[in-house]
């Protein structure tokens, strides 16, 4: 679990300890129950290391709720209060409303961050493949192909790859690839022995 | 449907809302954290981890 976002130093400094010594509400609420209320974190025995610690540091009652869409545990939304005892009943079902509201809307974001990634990916790909086939005289479906077979032998994700090609205006060099250099000159370059083979299959 | 049900209900749609502008991940979790202190009275800091694995 990693924390993503704070409204104060304090909160994050709280969750990532939390991460560290894998122990305490947030990382419960994940993982076992979905709500868990300390309301006086001094004198709460449940999470022995980290209580006492964020306590000392000002930390006086949390309330962790785990946060799902339908698919998927998304994470824990931790709500800390100054002081012991300050989460009421009232508190706690507005919480929880909340914090059903923040799972959609999360999941919902999630949904089309990736689907915009996605989309930019595919534009990628495709100015790529038009380059390689320009360059090398390929169909379209040998070009990509040639992305693919390229992306399998350097282990580079085709998006990533069809970057590079746009940047090189041509299929980086695979000894260069594994250097850890593409930057180099490749009027010589030709399709090598994958996409030829592609020109078979096409 | 009581009074007190209608505004709770008008201004729960009203966070949702909000919530849902910036339809990107990383503005919307710090929304989420930043809007909880004002939703939630006893709330005095908020922090959202999430699930890597």
């Amino acid at each position: 679990m990693s924390t993503v976002a704070s409204s104060s130093p304090s909160a994050r400094r709280w969750d990532e300890l939390q991460h560290t010594l894998q122990q305490g509400p947030c990382v419960d609420a994940v993982w076992a129950d979905d709500t868990y209320l300390a309301k006086d974190l001094a004198h709460d025995p449940r999470w022995p290391q980290w209580s006492p610690r964020v306590a000392a540091q000002g930390a006086g009652s949390v309330l962790a709720i785990r946060l799902a869409s339908p698919d998927e545990t998304l994470g824990a939304l931790n709500m800390y209060a100054d002081r012991a005892n300050a989460f009421t009943a009232d508190d706690v079902d507005l919480a929880l409303i909340y914090a059903s509201h923040a799972a959609d809307a999360m999941s919902t974001a999630k949904l089309l961050t990736g689907l915009r990634i996605a989309v930019k990916s595919r534009h990628h790909i495709g100015i790529a493949q038009g380059i390689l086939m320009l360059r090398y005289d390929l169909s379209q479906e040998q070009a990509f192909d040639t992305l693919r077979r390229y992306s399998s032998q350097t282990n580079i994700k085709i998006r990533d790859l069809a970057e590079l090609v746009i940047e090189t205006r041509g299929l980086p060099d695979l000894e260069i690839l594994e250097r850890g250099d593409p930057t180099r000159d490749h009027d010589a370059d030709l399709p090598d022995s994958s996409a030829q083979e592609s020109t078979s299959t096409g | 449907m009581s009074s007190d049900q209608h505004s709770s209900a008008a201004f729960f749609a009203a966070v949702s809302k909000d919530l849902m502008q910036p339809g990107e991940a990383g503005l919307t979790f710090d929304l989420v954290a930043k809007e909880a202190i004002e939703v939630v009275p006893a709330c005095d800091h908020c922090a959202f981890s999430l699930r890597t694995r």
